[in-house]
């Protein structure tokens, strides 16, 4: 599985949220794209979408 | 001419009866809600009940109310006694209502008629109608969608199931699909209707509002809905007192609208509803006693990020306070889009924990543009959806708690409709309604899905 910056791959499954493996692609590209505007809108892009 | 006033005059003056209202209106449900999904929960013995007291009130020269007999439905995030409370969420299947939600109450009490509980986008969430019942179609094209999360109120009122819905609109789910659906839709200043007894989703942003075919019959329901909670502390009063009766005397003085820079400098490349849109305004730009003006409102090319963020960090705690315990895996009972904007609240703040301050500066700074704006104009003009996606044009409304009207103005070569919205003064809802009603004159939209035409 891809690393994903920011520690989002460990978000998605250490956090408080649970989510199963048929979620990962479409949970985050969701979460990609949405990081990337608003990172962008602050001026801060720590992801590449 | 309003829909629900001619249906009043006919009942009062018995070329109808209330039986025969719900009945056609009953027919329509059967005929056409398997293929388009609106309606999720009705009761259709409990509403032949109500139609007779109507019925028997006529007979004996009662007076009738001002919504008597009108067939109306309600989005499933809002409380209707006796009937299922999902939010569109499966957990909360088999979770009944107890207590309806003023305006619900309000409505009942003037004599209009509940057909039935409608689907939604799961707690209103996303930008489209989809639910653990299933998912909305679009009644213009089947192969589309209305939007949402209000999608099954708009199929309900397109459908003709009946004359008026009530939807929530957090960021344009009462105005997109209103559009995507033929109608007009009213996201009311905020509060402006109750909320007591309605699921949210961003606290800050959820606001009641009606669906109808026309600027008229938003505001007679308006003119009901909007009465004052003494149960809601936080209900704003806006004074909706005859407010169909003060909308629809004629306009004398200039209309002065505004139009957005940041809209005007994106290169429509061929998109319909931008085409539309600019060739509307053209129009209006033709029309006696009507101005338009080109102004900058810098902010807007950050409102997608700060929606996002406000609804991340609103509805993360909120749909925490939904579970029943901390485990994460009870979370799974959620849909994907729901845990994705929890998962994304968590982000931010590991990340950014300045976001929370931050999204509340831009708020205060596009809230300064936009009345610094409305000082000079009498509303803003806008399309409903954004070719930028930096740019969430309804989310205006709902960042700045101002009153905005979406109304159709033609159809896209896909047969799906579409709109403008229009962004008013706090707590003059009424007046704007009075100004879209110029508008809805001048688009002259024709009203009938091709659906129930065949």
């Amino acid at each position: 599985m891809e690393e994903l910056p920011n520690n989002l791959s460990e978000l998605f499954y250490n956090g408080e949220v649970a989510f199963i493996d048929d979620d990962y692609d479409y949970v985050i590209n969701k979460c990609l794209k949405e990081i990337s505007i608003v990172e962008r809108a602050y001026g801060e892009c720590l992801c590449q979408e | 001419m309003s829909r629900i006033v001619e249906l009043n005059n006919k009942l009062i003056t018995k070329q109808i009866s209330a039986e025969e209202i719900v009945e056609e209106h009953i027919k329509q449900i059967e005929k056409y809600n398997d293929e388009f999904l609106s309606v999720i929960e009705h009761k259709f013995n409990e509403i032949r009940l109500r139609a007779k007291v109507v019925d028997n009130m006529i007979a004996k020269d009662d007076n009738i109310g001002l919504l008597a007999a009108v067939p109306y439905g309600v989005k499933d995030n809002i409380h209707v006694s006796g009937y299922k409370i999902t939010g569109g969420c499966k957990k909360f299947e088999n979770r009944t209502a107890y207590e309806s939600a003023a305006c619900v109450d309000a409505l009942n009490s003037e004599g209009a008629i509940m057909m039935g509980k409608l689907n939604l986008d799961e707690f209103g969430v996303g930008d489209i109608t989809k639910s653990f019942k299933g998912h909305t179609r679009n009644p213009y094209n089947s192969d589309f969608d209305l939007s949402g999360s209000s999608g099954g109120s708009a199929a309900f009122v397109s459908l003709d199931f009946g004359y008026f819905a009530l939807g929530s609109d957090t960021g344009g789910s009462i105005r997109e699909p209103a559009g995507k659906g033929g109608l007009s839709g009213l996201k009311p200043t905020y509060n402006a209707i109750s909320k007591e007894h309605c699921y949210g989703y961003a606290p800050s942003l959820d606001t009641i509002g009606p669906l109808a075919y026309s600027v008229c019959d938003l505001a007679i329901t308006m003119e009901v809905m909007g009465r004052k909670d003494p149960k809601d502390k936080e209900h704003v009063h806006v004074n909706f007192s005859n407010a169909y009766g003060r909308m629809i005397q004629p306009v004398k003085e200039k209309i002065k609208i505004a139009v957005l820079k940041q809209v005007n400098d994106l290169d429509p490349q061929g998109d319909e509803e931008y085409l539309k849109y600019h060739e509307f305004v053209d129009g209006l730009k033709k029309e006696k006693g009507i101005e338009v003006f080109e102004v900058s409102m810098p902010s807007v090319n950050k409102t997608t990020a700060m929606y996002r963020l406000v609804t991340a960090f609103e509805g993360h705690d909120l749909f925490k306070s939904l579970l029943d315990t901390d485990a994460k895996e009870e979370t799974l009972l959620f849909d994907n889009r729901v845990r994705q904007r929890m998962l994304m609240a968590k982000y931010y703040d590991d990340n950014h924990p300045d976001y929370r301050q931050k999204v509340q500066t831009d708020i205060i700074q596009l809230n300064n543009e936009y009345s610094g704006i409305m000082a000079d104009y009498d509303f803003i003009i806008t399309p409903l959806t954004s070719l930028d996606e930096n740019q969430n044009l309804v989310t205006l409304a709902n960042f700045s708690r101002c009153p905005s009207v979406s109304i159709p103005i033609g159809v896209k070569s896909n047969n799906v409709p579409c709109g403008v919205q229009l962004f008013g003064k706090y707590g003059e809802d009424v007046r704007l309604l009075q100004l879209a009603r110029v508008l809805e004159a001048v688009a002259s939209f024709d009203h009938k899905p091709p659906a129930i035409i065949s």
